[in-house]
């Protein structure tokens, strides 16, 4: 029970960091190609830009 | 066996739904709970969810699992991510939950509480949840294109102007009536304003600490900011018992839209590291988390809703906004049920993270129900305030008077019985001076909010602190789609100008930075300042404009995705989308023509504009007030034209997609879809 609830806070955590973007950079580096990968700090200023930057609404009424 | 029982429960689901909204629609006479509303809503959500978005899928889209999505395909580990679908949900009702679903359902309640929560559930389960799974489809099959995109590609290069243009207009409409919202919350309120103005600082805290001290650490940042946010409410209430700091954050409406319009500027120009996006993650924190204790706080409150379940205001001549219920409920209550503005986040980022099409389904239907859910919360604690409480706070002084004597009198004349004593003491009980004329919805909303929190943690003791938390949290995010909005929409003006003046549209540069942000922020600050002067409260003619925008963009969504229905042969299923669009299209028509032509000053603006020349040539407006006169007439007729603008965008859309429409029916053009080839998912025989 108690491994089961440890289990599941675990699965929350981690969804809580995906979704607030606190996992973005290690996703990132998990699926990046051979070569030499962005900093933290310069990939982070890149998601937001990405982002921002994009002409597209992102927040709604 | 196991399918009888499914059904039996879903049977019992469906008649606990059908009680509930039943006790709601038909008892008379004797006060309703709010439980009510969330269990009739509830379950009507669960049913339309298991059955109706299960028909979209199957029949309508034909969802295919095997089928890759752009996540998968062009997977680049930033903008496309295969993402669980959970996190997906969370995202996209982040991103489409704004200050609309709040603000509308409280002004419609004047309407009563009926018109407005069963349109929210009606227009949410029939059209604002197919319009955004539809859409989102539409898009994760062109690799995530945006709505103007697929509107140029599928039913024409001009329909996807006029989409551009379309959201271009609804943008700034948009920023104005939102800045109003916050301007009317915040005046004479130096514990509401000291509040806010520290979120400025706050958010920079953040930025700074997410760019140098620990980048990207979004939990940490906003953890702090939260704290920070939540001692800056509580030393408010200092500032406001502080006679020299409490004079310094007293603002007049104008001062507050002033630097509303400079704070937008400064948004849209500096860094988005510095201010936007720590303003943007502390929002979406506190939104979703308020979201939820709301939730909470209605099952463990259980409150009593006062309000009547249609009010004498139906006939059109309410206080809180002008026009009848038909159609000026739909066009209120706006993006509870249907979003034109959601299509746009459809068509976005959204897309790009979903592992599979199938869970297109939870997340494009499943987040307009949760979004409709905000809806029917915000109208419960609307209805459970008194209606005479309710009508003091949302009524402009032009209508009811600028003293709790004069409201109550007039108020208690409309047979909502109202003792001035009471304003004077719930304004104190949350420390503010006053509670009259506040228009705009959100402090009637902060108010219902607060008695509702109060009644879980605190009790009377903490009700201002309550309500200046409930007022910062619609601020936050109210200033957090002013900023992001500004930013948007100077880039789109780059790119319309730039088709004329190519170098504006070099969006590095610091001259066409200022220049296009002066432009947008122009645009919607002059119809926020003139919201302000306007005699009648701004509200009154802003929220009807901006209710017209964006159900004339969700006519659009709704129009591209037919067309492109028949091009995948599904004649069989056109009502889907036809219905809806059919529907909206009459709502803002009507809509519309009543604002420019309705023969009541205080619905049709060109009448409006005539009966003020009409009392300037009788010498009935004192001289040293026919120059701001002049002002209220230029502006009505400036927004009878942006009225009609409005109207002929959908129309010239209208008829673009039905020549588009005849066209392939009778074989004069071929039926073809932008549809990325299909590639078999990786993931088709089990889970990643």
């Amino acid at each position: 029970m108690t491994a089961r609830l440890r289990s599941a806070l675990r699965t929350l955590w981690r969804r809580l960091r995906e979704w607030s973007g606190d996992a973005a950079y290690e996703t990132y580096i998990a699926r990046a190609d051979a070569g030499t990968p962005l900093s933290r700090e310069a990939f982070y200023l890149d998601g937001l830009r990405r982002r921002y930057h994009s002409g597209q609404p992102d927040r709604c009424c | 066996m196991s399918r009888f029982l499914s059904l039996l429960a879903w049977l019992a689901v469906a008649l606990l739904g059908a009680g509930a909204l039943g006790a709601v629609a038909l008892r008379r006479g004797e006060p309703v709970n709010g439980v009510f509303f969330v269990v009739g809503a509830g379950c009507t959500y669960l049913v339309a969810y298991r059955f109706y978005s299960a028909f979209l899928a199957a029949r309508v889209l034909s969802l295919d699992a095997t089928r890759a999505t752009p996540a998968e395909r062009l997977d680049d580990g930033r903008d496309f991510v295969p993402t669980n679908r959970w996190v997906v949900l969370g995202h996209h009702f982040a991103a489409i939950a704004g200050p609309g679903p709040l603000v509308g359902p409280t002004l419609a309640a004047q309407f009563g509480y009926l018109p407005g929560t069963l349109w929210l559930v009606a227009g949410a389960v029939l059209g604002g949840c197919v319009q955004d799974f539809v859409i989102l489809f539409f898009s994760l099959r062109r690799d995530g294109r945006s709505l103007g995109q697929m509107a140029r590609d599928e039913v024409g290069r001009r329909a996807g102007f006029l989409a551009m243009v379309s959201v271009l207009a609804i943008m700034v409409i948009l920023l104005a009536v939102i800045g109003l919202v916050v301007v009317n919350a915040l005046k004479h309120s130096p514990w509401g304003a000291f509040t806010l103005a520290m979120t400025i600082p706050i958010a920079m805290v953040m930025g700074v600490y997410m760019r140098y001290w620990r980048p990207g650490r979004v939990l940490e940042a906003s953890a702090i900011g939260f704290v920070l946010i939540l001692l800056a409410v509580v030393a408010g209430q200092w500032v406001s018992h502080s006679p020299e700091w409490a004079r310094v954050f007293t603002l007049t409406g104008p001062a507050l839209a002033v630097a509303v319009i400079v704070y937008g500027f400064a948004a849209s120009a500096l860094p988005v590291w510095l201010l936007l996006a720590p303003r943007d993650y502390l929002s979406a924190f506190i939104k979703v988390g308020v979201v939820l204790a709301l939730a909470a706080g209605i099952i463990l409150v259980r409150p009593t809703i006062h309000m009547p379940a249609l009010t004498r205001f139906v006939d059109g001549t309410g206080p809180v906004f002008a026009g009848g219920v038909f159609p000026f409920c739909f066009i209120t209550i706006a993006c509870g049920a249907v979003s034109g503005f959601h299509a746009l986040i459809s068509s976005g980022t959204t897309p790009k993270l979903l592992t599979r099409e199938s869970d297109a389904r939870l997340v494009g239907y499943g987040s307009m129900l949760m979004e409709s859910f905000v809806g029917v919360m915000a109208m419960v604690a609307a209805c459970a305030l008194e209606p005479g409480v309710y009508f003091a706070i949302n009524s402009p002084a032009g209508i009811v008077g600028a003293t709790a004597e004069q409201a109550a009198t007039t108020i208690s004349a409309w047979g909502f019985p109202l003792d001035p004593s009471t304003m004077h003491a719930l304004a104190r009980s949350v420390g503010e001076e006053t509670l009259l004329n506040r228009t705009g919805g959100a402090p009637s909303l902060a108010v219902g909010m607060a008695h509702i929190f109060s009644g879980t943690i605190g009790g009377e003791r903490l009700l201002g602190i309550w309500y200046h938390f409930a007022i910062m949290f619609e601020a936050l995010f109210i200033l957090t789609v002013l900023d992001a909005g500004t930013r948007v929409g100077r880039f789109m003006v780059q790119e319309l100008l730039g088709r004329v003046f190519p170098r504006i549209s070099r969006t590095g540069t610091w001259t066409s930075t200022l220049v296009t942000s002066g432009i947008i922020v122009g645009a919607w600050g002059y119809f926020l300042y003139q919201g302000v002067l306007d005699p009648l409260g701004g509200i009154n003619s802003l929220w009807p404009l901006f209710g017209i925008s964006n159900q004339i963009l969700a006519s659009v969504a709704l129009v591209v995705a037919t067309t492109i229905l028949i091009k995948m042969g599904k004649m069989r299923y056109l009502w889907v989308t036809l219905v809806p669009t059919a529907w909206l299209v009459t709502v803002t028509l009507t809509g519309s023509w009543q604002k420019m032509f309705h023969e009541d000053p205080r619905i049709g603006f060109l009448a409006q504009a005539s009966a003020l020349e009409q009392q300037i040539a009788e010498g009935r407006v004192p001289e040293a007030k026919v120059g701001d006169t002049r002002h209220v007439i230029f502006n009505n007729r400036l927004d009878a034209g942006v009225t009609g603008f409005f109207a002929a965008l959908i129309l010239a859309l209208l008829v673009e997609a039905v020549l588009e429409w005849y066209r392939i029916l009778t074989r004069r053009r071929a039926a073809l879809l932008t549809e990325s080839p299909y590639v078999r998912t990786k993931w088709a025989e089990g889970s990643p």
